[in-house]
C-alpha cells in the first residue's frame, strides 16, 4: 500500500521508543551525565565547556560540560511521559464531556463556555499565570498540578471538535436508517457513531501529542517548567532551580546561547522538531489509512 | 443575524474579562512553615473569599482615585505605557496576520492548481511539511542562518536582536506569519477540494466561463466562509507566538511586559508576599482579549459580506 507517511513515521516512532526505553544503555550515551571540566585536544589546546561539537561530543556539551546528545536521550523519557500524561488527562475529561454534550443541552453549554473562555487568551499565558499561584508554586506535587492545568486548558477545544464530529455524523442518511430500523440510542451510539468517531479521535489524539510538546517547548523558552526545587543561596534566599532532564529545560539560556553556543538550543529544538514532525506525520498517515479502510476519501474529480 | 452574533460575542467578551479579573485577583498570600533558624520547610495556601473580594474593591477604588492605572515613571501613566507597548506589539501582529491570511489563500489556490501537474511537490506537500514542523524550529533556524550567512559573507549585516530595529520588526512579522500562512493554505486547499463537482461549477463551465474565473469568482467565494471561521484560531496562535517571538528577538512589546508582570520569581525569601503586578496585568488582559474579540467580529462581518446564505439565515 502506498502510504509512505505511515511507514516512515512508524519507523521514527520505533526509534523514539528505543531511545526512550533503551537509550540509557546505548554505548555512545553517557548515562551518568558526567560533567566535564577543561579538556585538552591533540594539538595541546584547552577547551572550556560549553564544548563545541567534536569527537566524544557529537552535539557538543552544555554549560556544565555534559554531553548534549546524552542529555537529550536521557531526557526523552521524562519529556514524553509529561506529554502523554497531559494528553491522557485531557481526553479522559474531554470524551465524556463531548458525548454528554451530544445528548444533554446543559453539558453542551458547559462545554461551549469552557471552550469560549480559554479561546480568548493564548494558552501560554494561562500556564504562566496559573503556575505562579502559591497553591501550585509551593506544592510538593507541582508537576502534577502543571500537567493538570495544561490538560484542562484545551479540554474544551478538544471536546468541541469531537462533538462537532458527532453532530456531522448525525446528519448522514445511514443514521436515519438506523433509527428506522428501530435501534435504541445505545445501539445507535455503539454501532453507528463509534465506528466513525473513533478513527477521528485517534488522529486527534496523535496530533495533540505534538501540540502539547510544542506548548512545553514554548513554555521552556519563557522559563516555565513543569517541575522545580528550591535551594538556599548565600543570602538566605531560596532560589528556584530546575533539576529535571526534560528537553524544554535546556532552553534556559537560549537568548544568550544563540549567539555563542548555538549547538545547545539548536540540538534541543532539533530533537523537539523531529519528535513533533513524527507525530504529525503519523497522524497524517493514520488519516490516510482510515480513509482507505472506510473508503471515506473523496476522489479528486 | 450578524448583529445578533456580534452582540453575543460582546457579551462573551465582557464575561471573559470578568472571569479573568477574578482569576487575576486571587489572593496570593501564602503561610510559610518555618523550621529552625528561619529555614523554609514548606508553605500552605488558604483561599479566603473576603480577601478576594477586597482585591476587587481595591482595584476599582484605585481606578477611581487615580483616574487610570497610576503612574510608572516621570509622570508617564501606566495606561499610556501599556498602550504604547501594545501598539508596538500590534505593529508586528496585524501585518503578520494579514500577510499570513492573504498569502495563505494564494498558497492554497496555488496548491490546488498544481496538484496534478509537474512540481506538485511544491504544492500541498510543502504546506503539510511546514505545518508539521514547529515554527519555533524555523524561527531559531532562520536566526542562526542569518547570523551564519553574515559570517560567511553571503548576507549583509542584519540585526536579529533588538527592540527598535526596523529589521527586527520585519523579521518578527515574518516569524509570526509562518504558521498562519500554512494553516490558511491548508484550509483553502481542502475547502476548494470539497467544492469540486458541485452543480454550480458545472453550470458556470457550461456557460463558457474560463476556469480561472470559475475558481476565483465562484469557488473561492464559497470557500471564504470556511476559511474565515478559522481567523480566531490563527489570531490566537499568533498571540501565543508573540510571547516567544518577542522574547527571542528582545522586542519589547506588550507580550513581553505582560509576561514580566505575571511570571514567577526566580528566588524568594521566607515570608515573601507572592503578589504579582495585578494592575498592568489587568490592562493587558483587556487589550489582548480585545484583539481576539475584534478578530471574531471581523470574521462575522466578512462572512456576512461574502455569503448571502449566512446573511439571511
Amino acid at each position: 500500500m502506498k502510504n509512505w507517511k505511515l511507514w516512515i513515521s512508524s519507523l521514527f516512532l520505533l526509534v523514539l521508543l528505543i531511545v526512550v526505553f533503551a537509550g540509557p544503555s546505548l554505548p555512545f550515551v553517557d548515562h551518568h551525565l558526567k560533567q566535564h571540566g577543561v579538556i585538552k585536544t591533540e594539538t595541546g589546546a584547552f577547551i572550556l565547556p560549553p564544548i563545541p561539537p567534536r569527537e566524544g561530543f557529537p552535539l557538543g556539551s552544555n554549560h556544565k560540560g555534559v554531553d548534549v546528545l546524552s542529555l537529550i536521550i536521557m531526557g526523552a523519557k521524562e519529556t514524553l511521559t509529561t506529554v502523554i500524561l497531559v494528553v491522557v488527562i485531557r481526553y479522559v475529561l474531554a470524551i465524556p464531556l463531548a458525548v454528554g454534550g451530544f445528548y444533554s443541552k446543559l453539558l453542551e453549554k458547559i462545554l461551549q463556555g469552557w471552550q469560549q473562555l480559554f479561546s480568548f487568551m493564548p494558552p501560554i499565558f494561562f500556564v504562566t499565570f496559573f503556575v505562579t499561584l502559591p497553591l501550585i508554586f509551593f506544592s510538593k506535587e507541582r508537576g502534577l498540578w502543571v500537567i493538570l492545568v495544561i490538560a484542562m486548558l484545551e479540554t474544551g477545544r478538544v471536546a468541541e471538535i469531537i462533538l462537532q464530529n458527532m453532530k456531522e455524523t448525525k446528519k448522514r442518511p445511514y443514521i436515519e436508517a438506523g433509527i428506522v430500523a428501530g435501534g435504541t440510542p445505545f445501539r445507535l451510539f455503539k454501532n453507528y457513531y463509534m465506528p466513525v468517531v473513533i478513527p477521528h479521535l485517534i488522529i486527534l489524539i496523535v496530533n495533540d501529542i505534538g501540540r502539547v510538546l510544542f506548548l512545553l517547548a514554548q513554555l521552556g523558552i519563557v522559563h516555565v517548567y513543569v517541575t522545580h526545587t528550591f535551594i538556599t543561596n548565600e543570602l538566605g534566599a531560596y532560589e528556584v532551580v530546575n533539576t529535571s532532564l526534560a528537553w524544554p529545560t535546556m532552553f534556559e539560556k537560549i537568548t544568550a546561547d544563540i549567539f555563542t553556543y548555538q549547538w545547545i538550543p539548536f540540538s534541543v529544538i532539533g530533537a523537539i522538531a523531529v519528535t513533533i514532525y513524527t507525530f504529525n506525520l503519523f497522524a497524517d498517515g493514520l488519516q490516510k489509512f482510515f480513509e482507505n479502510k472506510y473508503r471515506t476519501y473523496r476522489a479528486d474529480l | 443575524m450578524i448583529f445578533r452574533n456580534i452582540f453575543h460575542q460582546t457579551l462573551l467578551w465582557l464575561i471573559t474579562i470578568m472571569l479573568f479579573l477574578t482569576l487575576l485577583f486571587l489572593p496570593r498570600t501564602a503561610a510559610y512553615d518555618i523550621g529552625a533558624g528561619g529555614m523554609y520547610k514548606g508553605a500552605t495556601y488558604n483561599y479566603s473569599l473576603n480577601a478576594h473580594i477586597d482585591q476587587f474593591k481595591q482595584f476599582f477604588q484605585y481606578l477611581k482615585e487615580n483616574k487610570g492605572l497610576g503612574t510608572v515613571y516621570n509622570g508617564i501613566s501606566l495606561t499610556e505605557n501599556i498602550w504604547r507597548t501594545f501598539q508596538k506589539s500590534m505593529l508586528i501582529t496585524i501585518p503578520a496576520l494579514f500577510l499570513g491570511f492573504f498569502l495563505g489563500i494564494a498558497k492554497g489556490v496555488f496548491d490546488y492548481r498544481i496538484r496534478n501537474r509537474r512540481g506538485k511537490l511544491f504544492g500541498v506537500h510543502t504546506t503539510r511539511f511546514f505545518l508539521s514542523i514547529p515554527d519555533l524550529f524555523l524561527i531559531i533556524a532562520l536566526q542562526l542562518l542569518i547570523m551564519e550567512g553574515f559570517e560567511a559573507g553571503l548576507l549583509p549585516h542584519i540585526i536579529v536582536y533588538g527592540s527598535d530595529q526596523p529589521s527586527v520588526v520585519i523579521l518578527d512579522i515574518i516569524f509570526l506569519a509562518i504558521y498562519p500562512l500554512f494553516y490558511i493554505a491548508n484550509i483553502t486547499f481542502f475547502s476548494i477540494r470539497d467544492e469540486q463537482g458541485m452543480d454550480y461549477i458545472r453550470t458556470a463551465f457550461s456557460k463558457g466561463t474560463s476556469s480561472f474565473k470559475v475558481l476565483y469568482r465562484h469557488v473561492l467565494k464559497n470557500c471564504f466562509v470556511k476559511i474565515l471561521s478559522h481567523t480566531n484560531t490563527i489570531t490566537l496562535y499568533a498571540l501565543s507566538n508573540l510571547f516567544i517571538v518577542e522574547f527571542l528577538t528582545n522586542y519589547r512589546g506588550a507580550a513581553y511586559f505582560f509576561y514580566e508582570t505575571v511570571t514567577s520569581p526566580k528566588a524568594f525569601m521566607v515570608g515573601q508576599d507572592f503578589s504579582i503586578a495585578v494592575y498592568p496585568a489587568a490592562g493587558y488582559v483587556i487589550l489582548f482579549t480585545a484583539v481576539i474579540f475584534l478578530a471574531k467580529v471581523l470574521s462575522e462581518i466578512a462572512k456576512g459580506m461574502v455569503s448571502p446564505l449566512e446573511r439571511n439565515e
